[in-house]
């Protein structure tokens, strides 16, 4: 069991903010320290509880992969989302001309 | 040549091997290995390996295969530059959000304080029975009328509650008739429950109910022994008192007036099956298996302490297989979460559940008058209110206008802070369209309304049993079943 462990994503694969995504899902378990050098992010993990560090980062992982996947969605549709939801309320008046 | 220039050439409609597409707003989360449950802006879902939703968002679906047609069907992609599955989408969204527009519906009375229980887990503080000051004032309850009245919504509904509200039964006539008096220039559909432990039910009252269709809600936690362990009734078995008074109501309103609920304790945790047995030995078709909430004598007795949501989890999933056990051999009986949370997944309807909207149904689908005159945005901020944090009281209905309490800053903040779209964790969730938060649990457990969602036994336990259920409905018989839940 340990109580602490380490991992670096390079920048130009994964942006920080789909890191820090993916970090947040875990913070009943852990508290994540980050540091960049160059376009190496390392981050510090601390465990609240020990565990098998190994197990812990394999799903770490795999959320910064579903994080980028979301980002990656969430890019694309973001005009769709804007027509849905103008059209949606276009019969209101919440609407101003 | 005019008639033909308004169809689409035939080659449009052709299979286009090497189609590109576009994608549509779609969100995912993760069911178990490496499946997924991933769906639309309406909630319409499709259950996808990983390979398929990596797939999905890098182009990499054929135009000729059964899955691009169900991502095409069902609104994740587009292969075309027309507007109808934007257009389809819109309209579905705005299916599911009106019910936003119809405003306060249920309106709680709470008329007394007083109780003749000692109940453990008793989730506002009671007083004994010889206080009259915990009641509710006529001028205070004709107050509490003149401002649900002032909401649009065409439906209201009034919920009796306490302490024991039949201990104030005269207050309770007099709302009603003064309520009725009220609506024959309102002209809504009014609706009436009296939530009681039946102690106090006898024939002039149960007259009164059969004359104004008012139904009634008790509590019942199960067997004999665990009912008397969790609601000790001083002097009395409130076991025997309670199953009497449903008999008795039942016979005399009907079956459909009369709905217990139970509450879960520790003592009730390994004993789900007794539980669920104790309804269907009543002749009851469904049983909301509810969790302890974090309010009132809950907390002061530790019961919080004494177990954690993965136990309740544990038991919530052993009751819904036994539930479904049971329905598997030709009883038909629903757990009530679940066919709520159905309701959501497998229609376009509104279930209308406070606690899973967004935003929060705080204030805007129900709203609490309590005895005292303070107004709240809902039973749990009454019941916070009664272990000394005033955090959700939007005002005093015998000060405040209807304008002063609805647009309290109390009530426009926290309704701001609950709409799950733009909650870190909840804004990317795939089971957003079928959930909510809520605002005063996670205030009351983590000090702040928005909460942070890993360490949230109210996100925890939505997302268990929505994963649940979907593992459930891989099995077609099982589904059906499921199916059958879904209130529209």
């Amino acid at each position: 069991m340990d109580t602490r462990a380490s991992i670096s994503f390079d920048t130009r694969v994964f942006n920080l903010l789909t890191i820090k995504a993916a970090s947040i899902k875990f913070l009943d378990k852990a508290s994540f320290d980050f540091s960049l050098d160059g376009h190496q992010v390392k981050v510090s993990i601390r465990f609240e509880n020990p565990l098998n560090a190994e197990a812990f980062l394999a799903d770490y992982r795999n959320e910064v992969l579903d994080q980028d996947l979301r980002a990656i969605i969430s890019e694309e549709t973001r005009p769709y989302r804007d027509i849905i939801l103008a059209n949606a309320f276009s019969r209101t008046s919440l609407i101003k001309e | 040549m005019a008639l033909a220039n308004k169809f689409i050439p035939l080659i449009e409609f052709e299979e286009k091997e090497d189609c590109t597409y576009h994608l549509l707003p779609f969100r995912f989360v993760k069911l178990e290995n490496d499946k997924y449950v991933v769906t639309n802006f309406v909630g319409e879902y499709l259950i996808l390996h990983r390979r398929e939703l990596d797939d999905l968002v890098h182009k990499r679906i054929l135009s000729n295969t059964p899955l691009f047609y169900d991502l095409t069907s069902k609104h994740f992609i587009s292969d075309s530059n027309s507007t109808v599955a934007t257009d389809l989408l819109a309209l579905k969204f705005r299916t599911k959000q009106h019910a936003n527009s119809f405003f306060t519906s249920l309106h709680i009375f709470v008329v007394t304080l007083r109780c003749d229980y000692t109940c453990k887990y008793c989730q506002v503080s009671r007083q004994t029975e010889d206080k009259d000051s915990f009641d509710m004032t006529a001028i205070t309850a004709e107050n509490s009328l003149k401002h649900m009245f002032m909401s649009p919504n065409h439906s209201l509904k009034v919920e009796f509650q306490g302490g024991e509200s039949l201990l104030n039964f005269p207050l309770i006539k007099h709302i009603v008739l003064k309520a009725k008096e009220i609506n024959q220039t309102a002209k809504r559909n009014l609706q009436f429950v009296i939530s009681t432990n039946l102690s106090f039910i006898d024939d002039e009252i149960l007259a009164f109910c059969k004359e104004h269709s008012i139904h009634i809600s008790t509590s019942l936690d199960g067997p004999e022994w665990l009912h008397n362990k969790n609601r000790p009734r001083p002097g009395k078995n409130g076991y025997a008192t309670t199953i009497s008074g449903i008999k008795k109501t039942s016979d005399f309103l009907g079956p459909d007036y009369v709905s217990p609920l139970m509450t879960t304790t520790e003592a009730s945790l390994n004993h789900v099956k007794e539980i669920i047995d104790e309804y269907v030995s009543l002749g009851m078709h469904s049983i909301f298996l509810r969790p302890l909430s974090p309010y009132g004598f809950a907390v002061r007795t530790k019961q919080l302490e004494k177990y954690q949501m993965d136990r309740w989890l544990e038991f919530y999933k052993d009751g819904l297989e036994y539930i479904l056990e049971l329905n598997r051999n030709g009883y038909a009986f629903v757990e009530q979460y679940a066919a709520i949370i159905l309701t959501k997944i497998l229609s376009n309807s509104n279930s209308g559940y406070v606690d899973l909207q967004s935003p929060a149904g705080v204030g805007i689908s129900a709203i609490v008058f309590n005895y005292d005159g303070r107004v709240f945005i809902s039973d749990e901020a009454r019941m916070l209110a009664e272990m000394g944090d005033n955090t959700f009281c939007i005002g005093d209905i015998n000060l405040n206008t209807y304008e002063e309490i609805m647009l309290s800053p109390t009530l426009l903040d926290t309704l701001e802070q609950s709409a799950t779209e733009s909650l870190p964790t909840c804004n990317d969730c795939g089971f957003l369209p079928y959930c909510g938060t809520d605002p005063v649990y996670h205030h009351a457990t983590q000090g702040n309304i928005v909460g942070l969602k890993a360490e949230s036994g109210f996100c925890k336990k939505n997302m268990e049993i929505m994963k649940y259920l979907f593992k459930l409905m891989e099995d077609q018989e099982t589904k059906l079943i499921l199916q059958s839940w879904i209130r529209c």
